[in-house]
């Protein structure tokens, strides 16, 4: 069989079952069982499948998935994290879009906190949405920021995208969270310049409020007890990898345990709290992994059929920009991310994109970091973006997935803006690794 | 037969709050690693391949659970929008081809499994276990997983299976 006929039949093997609503792990399994039978010697390639289950799971760099997951729902499920941003709404004195900057600089803390945009979002909208609500704030300015920043969890370390993506790809796992720091950074600025800026020109998007009079302590006291502590927990995790005393895994364990030493200081640890955390961290985790041990085997096929070493060499013999290659790959990343989640898109494109990425001989870390933000965007790009759905989940009855899409639809392209900009200025994402790398 | 579907309900409850527990196990045992090894007290040197196991283990145990609360990540692009009548028509289809799949990964995670038991392979890293005990996680919970998408699969034709209003809530994974 042709490599470009393997190609197809492969893919579509995965997509037709996933597009028609088989579970992605199933369409996964059903592809290696068809590749296995096709190109890897039938009841043998089965073995083999069998072989991989195992041998994709019993990875210890799968570990800090896992593990930043726990972390992000022991500080959700036991209010700390409540805490913190009714702390950080105390702090924003009266300014234009007040609540929505809160919004922004909430998700931005929780960021360091949480390995997951899913809580991030869920958090924010549970929290800040009925106040926004009764404060009169158009729809735009109440979901858009809440959905723009639950992304930069995706970005800021500890991620657990970013962990996923080093364990799958080779990328440095290290390298990959710290230089997810400064992009989102970047995006936090972004958004908050944005919110202000619209919301002093349309002072009706966010309507002002009069505040009850505080005291600059009143307002800097509850940060000092909610926020600041917990940055401590934030430099165990990050400190500890960049130091070089934990691994990616080992940070994140300390990372859990000092989620529950928080919630223990704050008084707020109870056994309903730790187990719903543990139960909920337990279901996300299962299906992340599931879907691991699924695809793993898929690559291997992919390479056995001769679609990859084709890819390649035709990519060699059109020779194609970097510029180009990169702007394609993350247009595709996009697109799909339209339909997909997350981690079914780096599953499917991984086999292909890094020896692509290795070919064209481009920094990995940089272009982990770009595939990162690309997926991000696509969890909040229409129609199909999950966020759009977990804030359908908190957000009230009368709010339509018409008025989730208006409202994001201004974030997401700032986001592809900020992407643009990264591609264009590599600096950006890879100054700080190697800042550390040589210290 | 409904006895039989409670007590498995009762298993698949069971099976649901293992893996939480087997990564708040490991996330103790890791940090306690790295607390012992950085304060010169001897670290559990066996760790680093308990965690794996511990992996392969709560995946396996917990995908039937998952599956019964349909949070397995599904794109429902197409199934989202059908009507009822073509919707439980798919839902069929969809069950069927979950059934096949599984049904040849539970029997030839057996046929792997009785290999490695035959070959009496082991597998040396920080300790010796014996190839088939892992192998055996996967027919295993591979076999929970089988017989929960056999139940969703009678569920749909006999019409139990309901068509969610918010399908692609299950669509969460970050």
């Amino acid at each position: 069989m042709e490599w470009y006929w393997a190609l197809l039949f492969l893919l579509g093997m995965v997509m037709v079952p996933m597009f028609l609503g088989v579970p992605v792990a199933i369409a996964f399994f059903g592809a290696n069982v068809i590749g296995a039978l096709t190109f890897l010697g039938g009841e043998a390639g089965l073995i083999q499948l069998e072989r991989n289950i195992v041998d994709g799971l019993v990875r210890f760099a799968l570990a800090p998935v896992a593990m930043f997951i726990l972390m992000g729902e022991i500080l959700f499920h036991t209010g700390v994290a409540f805490r913190a941003i009714d702390a950080i709404d105390k702090l924003i004195a009266k300014v234009p879009g007040r609540l929505s900057l809160v919004a922004v600089a909430g998700g931005t803390v929780f960021s360091t906190l949480s390995g997951s945009s899913m809580a991030n979002t869920a958090l924010l909208g549970t929290t800040l949405m009925p106040e926004m609500q009764r404060r009169g704030y158009h729809r735009s300015m109440a979901m858009g920021p809440i959905l723009g920043t639950g992304g930069i969890a995706m970005l800021i370390p500890p991620s657990s995208l970013a962990v996923l993506l080093g364990s799958l790809s080779g990328i440095s796992i290290a390298g990959i969270l710290i230089a997810g720091a400064i992009p989102g950074v970047i995006m936090a600025v972004v958004h908050f310049t944005y919110v202000m800026i619209r919301c002093t020109l349309n002072p009706s998007l966010a309507p002002s409020y009069e505040m009850p009079p505080m005291t600059v302590w009143e307002r800097i006291r509850p940060v000092l007890i909610y926020v600041l502590p917990l940055l401590i927990l934030f430099g165990v995790v990050v400190g500890s990898i960049l130091v070089g005393i934990a691994t990616p895994t080992e940070s994140a364990s300390l990372g859990a345990i000092g989620a529950v030493l928080a919630a223990l200081c704050y008084g707020s640890l109870s056994l309903k709290g730790l187990w719903k955390a543990m139960v909920e961290t337990g279901k996300l985790t299962v299906m992340i992994y599931f879907i691991i041990a699924a695809s793993l085997t898929f690559s291997q096929i992919l390479s056995f059929s001769g679609a990859t070493t084709g890819l390649l060499s035709l990519m060699r013999e059109i020779e194609p920009t970097p510029m180009t290659l990169i702007a394609s790959m993350m247009i595709l990343m996009l697109v799909m991310g339209c339909f997909m989640d997350p981690v079914s898109i780096m599953l499917i494109t991984l086999p292909f994109f890094i020896p692509i990425a290795e070919l064209i001989k481009i920094d990995l870390i940089w272009f982990g970091v770009l595939m990162l933000l690309a997926l991000e965007i696509g969890q909040t790009t229409p129609p199909f973006g999950m966020l759009l759905f977990v804030m359908r989940g908190v957000a009230p009855p009368e709010i339509t997935m018409r008025h989730i899409y208006a409202a994001v639809t201004p974030f997401v392209l700032l986001e592809i803006g900020i992407l643009i900009f990264l591609v264009l200025v590599p600096g950006t994402v890879t100054w700080l690794p190697e800042l550390i790398a040589k210290g | 037969m409904k006895k039989t579907g409670e007590a498995f309900d009762r298993l698949l409850a069971v099976t649901g709050v293992i893996p939480g527990i087997i990564v708040a196990l490991l996330a103790i045992g890791v940090a306690t690693e790295v607390f012992a090894r950085n304060f010169g007290l001897t670290g559990a040197y066996w760790m680093l391949e308990a965690v794996e196991y511990g992996l392969l283990t709560l995946t396996m145990v917990g995908a039937a659970y998952v599956l019964s609360i349909g949070r397995h990540v599904t794109i429902d692009l197409v199934l989202g929008g059908l009507p009822p009548r073509a919707w439980r028509v798919f839902r069929i289809g969809i069950d069927i081809a979950t059934v096949v799949i599984t049904s040849v990964i539970v029997y030839y995670g057996i046929v792997t499994t009785h290999l490695a038991y035959v070959e009496d392979s082991t597998l040396y890293k920080s300790f010796e276990i014996k190839e088939w005990i892992p192998m055996a996680i996967v027919p295993g919970g591979m076999g929970l997983f089988l017989i929960e998408a056999l139940r969703q699969l009678y569920r749909s034709i006999t019409g139990r299976n309901v068509q969610p209003h918010q399908a692609a809530e299950t669509n969460e994974v970050f």
